[in-house]
């Protein structure tokens, strides 16, 4: 996180914010595909479009993170997670509360990343894994039984 | 009638058994393969040596240079042995490890053994730069067990679960792989640059020593896994079945993965982290004599021993005087075999 | 509320097979199964039926050791089940859970042969007798021709066939199965259920399943258990059991019983809110 100015931001933004606009709006469309392939086609979703369309929404958001801020683990796999607790498995939902969230968890394991062994400062990255891998634990512990 | 399966009994019925019928072919195949390989790769290298020298050398006949005797025994051979053994150990981890999860695109890395070997290994290399390097399988071996005993401790609940099992693998490898970060991020440059070559996974330099720390686990170990080999067969049809079966499922799955452990964390201890191995290698074998774990098990530790040998004269040729890892060989034969596999699989 | 029909002593006349004492079954805490006492008839064909959620699946797997019981035990021929080795007790109970599923690419036989396991040890591997009964259970569930096959090249009811050869190669006197003709077309449910009503008569082999068919569970099954939410309505045979006063405790729903055109064996019709005017209605 280290060093980044305000330029590459302005370069990166316009993906982002595009990314996210598309993103919000297949809220809908996704929650249909979450029921299976055949389930959507029945409500009449044409799923390999939204698919198609999902995908490149992936590709922007990952794409202008990393160009950004470089790999950065668990952000994506635990976010989701914990937002389901709250706002349910409906997307039109989900996803917006996961984009803030997200900002949330990043700016406090950047914080934290920063503070806990000043004044040098440790990658996110690995903040976020070692916040993150954990959380990923419990939740293997207490949502898959036997 | 049983067309596909080789039946052994002795007369007094006293031992049984029954493999594939294409076992001992593809076994006998593999064995000569591997010597072809084995001998190419001595032969190889600044002070090349005709390959029937170097049989004569092995088998300690008289050639006409004395100097093979020493190139030969001191610095090849423990290297080429050393891969093939790390290989066959590997390789018989992942066919566990797949035959365990009942998932075909296991590895034992996903018990967390590979990045708690190197998260241990590189602490060691970066926090004390002084301690003796021979202690660094040691070390390695430590943190692969600590490791997949702490996964597995964390994934039981009522059971351990294969599924459960993989996600705390993945976390807890995750966990280790940002401390290993950390190590590097602020490590000395040069005992950093040192834990990296480690970390590729490499037979470089190995001598007798090596294979000699190596050799009891796998004297012990890969023996077990043979006889553990039909436990797999039953454990592969699911726990209820297995339990209906009355296989002791819970005692058998903790011999099984206390084997992959110890095999893949002697290896991971003697060549680093030489990935994918322990995936590719018991696909082949499937591939070659089917699902049996019986012909199995075997099959794939000798595919792996074939691959490891051959990524190490590959990754010594290829760009020759530079020497490549055969860490990073199969890698890069693995990772998109790995894609391969997971777009063939992904209706599964 | 809860009836419970005595056992008509003329058709059960043997020693159970299984019994169960207090048998209380749950899953992380939520008592499923509540202190049951049941015997399963030696030689017969049992049907365990009732409505979804009602513990009959549950039952089943604590009748073989797959669950522990919280209180209470199963005996197996008055030894209890926990006392005996896991693989003592698979030489005498089989056990067919609901939609196993095989690892890719195993052949038909390797998985007929895996029935085999608790005979075996760590050198006798591959008797005689274990190829012989191999055999055996493939020829009587016809699947020898299909051996060689992989089990996901197969149908569902040829795969399911599979399943039940490897659970008869085990060669237990006792067969548990669960729901054996879920997802199978009405010709192969009729194929598996007259399979194992022969395997019943000719090999006296003591069958208990779970069935969501009553008819069907009255044509083929010699003594049924009905249950309720984790309780027992009703047991015996099927003429005792099949009461409109039995469904519509234990599923809600009024209905009809008249005689099977067929096996002369009680048949369930039930009535539904449509069927008060179906006269009127094309």
């Amino acid at each position: 996180m280290a060093g980044r100015d305000l330029d590459s931001l302005v370069q990166v933004l316009p993906y982002i914010v595009v990314g996210l606009m598309i993103a919000f709006s297949l809220g809908k469309q996704i929650t249909a595909l979450t029921l299976g392939e055949d389930v959507a086609k029945g409500l009449g979703l044409r799923t390999g479009w939204v698919k198609a369309i999902a995908s490149i929404v992936v590709v922007l958001l990952a794409g202008s993170a990393v160009s950004l801020a470089g790999p950065i683990g668990f952000i994506g796999l635990v976010v989701p997670h914990i937002v389901r607790f709250w706002v349910g498995v409906d997307y039109r939902w989900l996803l917006p509360y996961a984009a803030i969230w997200g900002a949330m968890l990043l700016s406090l394991a950047d914080l934290t990343a920063r503070l806990i062994i000043k004044p040098q400062e440790l990658p996110v990255g690995i903040m976020t894994a070692l916040v993150g891998a954990p959380f990923f634990i419990y939740l293997a512990r207490r949502k898959i039984k036997s | 009638m049983t067309n596909s399966w080789l039946v052994i009994r002795t007369q007094k019925s006293l031992l049984s058994m029954r493999i594939d019928r294409r076992v001992p072919w593809v076994l006998l195949v593999l064995i000569i393969m591997t010597l072809m390989v084995m001998v190419i790769s001595i032969g190889y290298g600044e002070y090349p040596i005709p390959p029937l020298d170097v049989i004569k050398t092995i088998l300690g006949l008289p050639t006409n240079n004395p100097d093979y005797n020493f190139v030969i025994h001191t610095l090849r051979l423990p290297r080429v042995i050393t891969a093939f053994l790390v290989g066959t150990a590997l390789a018989i981890a992942g066919a566990i490890m797949q035959g365990l999860t009942r998932n075909p695109l296991a590895a034992p890395e996903i018990i967390g053994v590979e990045a708690g070997a190197g998260l241990v290994a590189v602490a060691m290399i970066v926090l004390f730069p002084s301690v003796p390097i021979f202690l660094l399988p040691i070390a390695a071996f430590t943190g692969a067990f600590v490791a997949a005993v702490l996964v597995y401790l964390l994934a039981w609940e009522n059971g351990s679960s294969p599924i459960r099992l993989i996600l705390v693998g993945i976390g807890v490898g995750a966990i280790a792989s940002a401390l290993t970060s950390v190590m590097i991020t602020f490590g000395e440059i040069s005992d950093v640059s040192q834990a990296l070559v480690w970390l590729a996974g490499s037979v470089y330099g190995r001598t007798w020593e090596h294979i000699q720390a190596l050799l009891p686990w796998l004297i012990v170990f890969i023996p077990a896994s043979l006889l553990l080999a039909r436990e797999l067969n039953t454990l592969n049809l699911g726990d209820e079945v297995a339990r209906g079966l009355g296989s002791r499922v819970e005692w058998q799955r903790g011999l099984l993965l206390l084997t992959c452990v110890a095999l893949s964390g002697a290896s991971v201890a003697t060549a680093g982290t030489i990935g994918f191995v322990g995936l590719m290698a018991p696909h082949l074998a499937r591939q070659l004599v089917g699902n049996a774990h019986e012909g199995l098990v075997p099959t794939s530790a000798l595919v792996g021993g074939l691959i490891v040998s051959f990524a190490d004269l590959l990754g010594r040729s290829l760009f020759a005087p530079i020497e490549l890892p055969c860490g990073v060989v199969t890698a890069a034969v693995g990772a998109p075999y790995f894609l391969y596999l997971l777009y063939r699989n992904r209706n599964a | 509320m809860t009836i419970i029909t005595p056992i008509n002593s003329d058709s059960i006349n043997s020693e159970p097979a299984l019994t169960t004492r207090k048998l209380t079954l749950a899953y992380d805490q939520a008592i499923v199964l509540n202190e049951l006492d049941l015997a399963i008839p030696s030689g017969k064909i049992t049907a365990l039926v009732g409505s979804n959620g009602c513990g009959k699946s549950t039952l089943l797997r604590g009748l073989a050791r797959l669950l522990k019981p919280v209180k209470g035990t199963v005996y197996l021929d008055s030894a209890s089940i926990f006392k005996l080795s896991t693989k003592e007790v698979a030489k005498r109970l089989g056990m067919l859970p609901q939609s196993p599923v095989a690892p890719e690419g195993l052949t038909v036989r390797e998985l007929v042969a895996q029935g085999r396991y608790p005979h075996q040890g760590w050198l006798q591997q591959w008797s005689e007798e274990d190829e012989r009964f191999t055999e055996q259970a493939l020829a009587i569930t016809k699947m020898t021709e299909l051996a060689e096959r992989p089990l996901d090249s197969l149908s569902g009811g040829q795969r399911q066939r599979a399943w039940i050869a490897m659970a008869l190669a085990q060669n237990t006197a006792i067969l548990l199965l669960d729901e054996p003709t879920t997802f199978l077309d009405l010709a192969y449910q009729i194929e598996i259920l007259d399979l194992l009503y022969d395997l019943n008569q000719v090999e006296e082999r003591t069958i208990v399943m779970v069935l969501h068919d009553l008819n069907q569970a009255c044509r083929y099954a010699d003594f049924i258990i009905a249950l309720r939410k984790g309780q027992i309505v009703a047991q015996g045979v099927p003429t005792d059991v099949m009461t409109e006063g039995m469904v519509r405790e234990v599923f809600d729903v009024e209905s009809r019983i008249v005689k099977d055109p067929v096996s002369g064996t009680p048949m369930c019709i039930p009535i539904g809110r449509r069927s008060r005017s179906s006269t009127s209605n094309n």
